[in-house]
C-alpha cells in the first residue's frame, strides 16, 4: 500500500492543492468578512472591491466596543449559555448515570423519545414558551431564556454523555461501593473524574449551540438591553438598508472568534464525538 | 481524594460488620432510591420542557387567541380549516419542499465530494479537515451577515462580479423573485454541508481497507472501488443523515428569516416562516399553532418513510 514513488508523491501534492483551493472557496465568505472588518468605510464602497485592506484600521472594533451595546450583549449571551449548559449537563449526567446503571420501567423508551426532540421544529416550541413566559410576566427575562435553552442543551448533552458514561466499567464504582461509598458518593468520586472528557465535549458543544441560537431569543426578548449577540447582529442586518457594514462585519468576527477558540480547544474530541454519535444513531 | 474516601469506607464497613442488625427497608432499597432521585430531575425537566409545551400547542390550535391577550375562544378545527385553505399555505408547502430537497441534494453531493477529498492522504490534511468545518460552527447570523454583505448593492463583491460578468442575471439575489430561493438554498448548503462531511468521513474511516486491497488484487478500477465498496457502505448512513438533514432543513427558520424574511412576494416563505408570520405578524396564536401541528404531522410521516428506506437499505447490504 505505502509506495513512496514519484507518482504517488506528485499525486499527494496535487491533492493538497485541490484541497487548499476548495478550502479557500468554502471559507471565502468568512475571510471576506474578516478582511472587511479592517477596511475603512471608503474602501468598503470601492469598486472594483479589493481583497486586502489598503489602509488597515481598528476603527470598527473600537466603535463596536465603545459606542454600541455589544459588550452587554456578550455578557448576556455568556451568562445565559453558561447557566443553560451547566444545568443541562448536570441533570443529564445524573440521569444518564442512573439510566445506564438501574433498570427503571420506561427508561429505555424514554431515552429513545429524547431523540424525538430533535425532530420538533423550534418554532413549534417557541409558541408555547412565548405564552408561558408572557403569562408569568417573564418575557424579556434572561432567566426565562436560559431555562428555555434547556430544551437544546438537555438532549444534546444526553446524547454526547451517554456513550462516555456507558463505557466506564461498573467494576470501578462497585469497588468504591464495596469500600463503603454510597451510590451517590461513588458517582461523585469515581464516575465524575472519568467522565471529564465527555463533560468538556458536552459543554463546548452545547455552549456553541446556545451561543448561535436566534429563534428563542427573537421570540422572547424585545428589550434592547437583554439582547444576545445573535439577536444584536440580527437586528443590525434586518434594518432595511445597512450603511455601517464595517461595524456589522466587526460584530460578526467578534461573534465567531469565541466559537472557533472553543472549537480549537476541544476540536478533535468534538469531531470524533459528533461523527461517531451520528454513525451510531 | 478517592483514596481517602475508600479508607474511610473501609473503616465504616468494619463498624457495620460488627453490629449484626437486621437490614431495614432503607438498607435494602437505598441504592435504588438514590438512583431514582438522580433520574428525577431529568424526567421533570423533559416533561416540563417538551410534553407540557406540546400539549399547550395542541390546545392553542383549537382556540382563537390574540398574541398579547389572555382571552381565548374555543373554535374547534376552524383554525386548521382557515390555514389549509389559505393561499399562503399551498405556496409555502411548495417553497418548503424546494428549500428542503434542493438544499439536501446540494449538501449531500458537496458533502460527499469533500469527504472523499479529505479522506485521501495529503500534506496538511488535519488542519484542512478542521477548517473545512468552520461554516457549520459559525452562528446563522454570521452566515447571513457575510452573504448579505457579499450580495449587497453598493458594497458586495458577488454583486459586483455578477454585475460585471454580463450574464444578465439580477446582481442582488435576495431581492429578486426568481433568484431569492436559489440564494437561500445555497447559503443553507454552505452553512450545513460540513455536517455531511463529518458523518461521511467517520463512515469512510470505518470501511475495512482489506476490501480495497482485495479489489486491487482483482484489478478493480477506482470507479469500481467506489461503486462496489465505498458507496454501498455509505448508503445506510446516507439515508440516516438524509433523514436528519431533511428534518433540519424543513424546520429551518434562521436562513430564510435573516436573508429574505420570506420575500420577495412570498417566494421564499417556508412553513416555519409562515407560522412566525401568523403569530408575530398577524397576532393569531391559534392559526400559528394549528400550522405548527400540521407541520409536525408532515414531519412524522416523512421520517417514517425514511425509516422504512433505512431498514430496507440495511437489510440489503448487511
Amino acid at each position: 500500500m505505502h509506495t513512496f514513488g514519484r507518482r504517488a508523491k506528485l499525486e499527494r501534492v496535487a491533492l493538497a492543492i485541490v484541497a487548499l483551493v476548495t478550502l479557500f472557496i468554502v471559507l471565502f465568505p468568512l475571510i471576506w468578512m474578516l478582511l472587511a472588518s479592517f477596511k475603512p468605510n471608503v474602501e468598503l464602497f470601492q469598486r472594483p472591491p479589493r481583497m486586502l485592506p489598503q489602509d488597515f484600521t481598528w476603527e470598527h472594533y473600537v466603535e463596536l466596543f465603545r459606542f454600541t451595546s455589544f459588550p452587554l450583549y456578550f455578557l448576556n449571551t455568556v451568562m445565559v449559555a453558561i447557566f443553560a449548559c451547566i444545568l443541562g449537563i448536570t441533570v443529564s449526567l445524573l440521569g444518564v448515570y442512573s439510566i445506564t446503571r438501574f433498570k427503571f420501567i420506561g427508561a429505555k423508551p424514554f431515552t429513545f423519545a429524547m431523540l424525538f426532540i430533535y425532530m420538533l421544529p423550534p418554532i413549534l416550541l417557541a409558541i408555547p414558551f412565548f405564552q408561558i413566559w408572557f403569562n408569568l410576566g417573564m418575557n424579556n427575562s434572561l432567566v426565562a431564556l436560559s431555562i428555555t435553552y434547556l430544551t437544546i442543551t438537555l438532549p444534546f448533552s444526553l446524547w454526547i454523555l451517554r456513550p462516555y458514561i456507558e463505557s466506564i466499567p461498573r467494576s470501578l464504582e462497585e469497588a468504591g461501593m464495596i469500600d463503603g461509598c454510597t451510590r451517590f458518593k461513588a458517582f461523585v468520586l469515581v464516575i465524575l473524574p472519568q467522565a471529564v472528557p465527555g463533560v468538556m465535549a458536552a459543554f463546548v458543544f452545547t455552549f456553541v449551540v446556545v451561543w448561535n441560537e436566534l429563534l428563542y431569543a427573537l421570540v422572547l426578548i424585545s428589550d434592547e438591553s437583554k439582547r444576545t449577540v445573535s439577536l444584536g447582529i440580527a437586528s443590525l442586518i434586518l434594518e432595511t438598508s445597512v450603511y455601517s457594514w464595517g461595524l456589522v462585519n466587526a460584530a460578526g468576527v467578534v461573534a465567531t472568534v469565541p466559537i472557533l477558540i472553543l472549537f480549537a480547544f476541544v476540536g478533535r474530541m468534538m469531531v470524533a464525538g459528533l461523527g461517531a454519535g451520528a454513525v451510531k444513531g | 481524594m478517592a483514596r481517602s474516601a475508600s479508607a474511610r469506607g473501609i473503616q465504616r464497613g468494619g463498624d457495620r460488620a460488627t453490629e449484626f442488625r437486621a437490614p431495614t427497608w432503607w438498607d435494602v432499597h437505598q441504592d435504588r432510591v438514590v438512583g431514582f432521585l438522580m433520574f428525577l430531575p431529568l424526567v421533570t425537566l423533559i416533561v416540563g420542557l417538551t410534553v407540557y409545551p406540546i400539549t399547550r400547542v395542541l390546545t392553542t390550535s383549537v382556540y382563537q387567541q390574540s398574541l398579547y391577550s389572555q382571552v381565548a375562544e374555543y373554535v374547534g378545527v376552524r383554525n386548521f380549516v382557515t390555514v389549509l385553505q389559505s393561499e399562503a399555505f399551498v405556496r409555502s408547502v411548495r417553497n418548503t419542499l424546494v428549500f428542503t430537497f434542493g438544499g439536501l441534494a446540494i449538501q449531500m453531493v458537496v458533502g460527499l465530494l469533500i469527504a472523499l477529498l479529505v479522506h485521501a492522504k495529503f500534506p496538511l490534511r488535519a488542519p484542512v479537515r478542521g477548517a473545512m468545518l468552520f461554516s457549520y460552527l459559525v452562528p446563522y447570523v454570521v452566515a447571513a451577515l457575510t452573504w448579505r454583505f457579499m450580495m449587497s448593492d453598493a458594497t458586495g463583491i458577488l454583486n459586483y462580479l455578477i454585475r460585471t460578468s454580463g450574464l444578465g442575471i439580477p446582481a442582488s439575489w435576495f431581492g429578486s423573485p426568481d433568484y431569492a430561493m436559489l440564494g437561500v438554498i445555497l447559503v443553507n448548503a454552505w452553512k450545513n454541508f460540513p455536517f455531511m462531511v463529518l458523518v461521511f468521513l467517520a463512515q469512510l474511516q470505518s470501511i475495512d481497507t482489506q476490501l480495497y486491497e482485495a479489489g486491487a488484487v482483482d484489478g478493480t478500477t477506482r470507479w469500481g472501488a467506489f461503486r462496489y465498496i465505498t458507496f454501498p457502505s455509505l448508503l445506510p448512513i446516507i439515508l440516516v443523515v438524509g433523514m436528519l438533514r431533511t428534518i433540519w432543513n424543513f424546520n429551518n427558520f434562521e436562513v430564510v428569516f435573516l436573508l429574505t424574511q420570506g420575500g420577495p412576494l412570498g417566494r421564499t416563505e417556508t412553513l416555519p416562516l409562515l407560522i412566525y408570520r401568523f403569530i408575530f405578524g398577524e397576532f393569531s396564536m391559534g392559526r400559528g399553532a394549528a400550522l405548527a401541528v400540521i407541520v409536525f404531522l408532515i414531519l412524522v410521516v416523512m421520517s417514517l418513510i425514511y425509516w422504512r428506506l433505512y431498514e430496507r437499505a440495511q437489510g440489503k447490504f448487511e
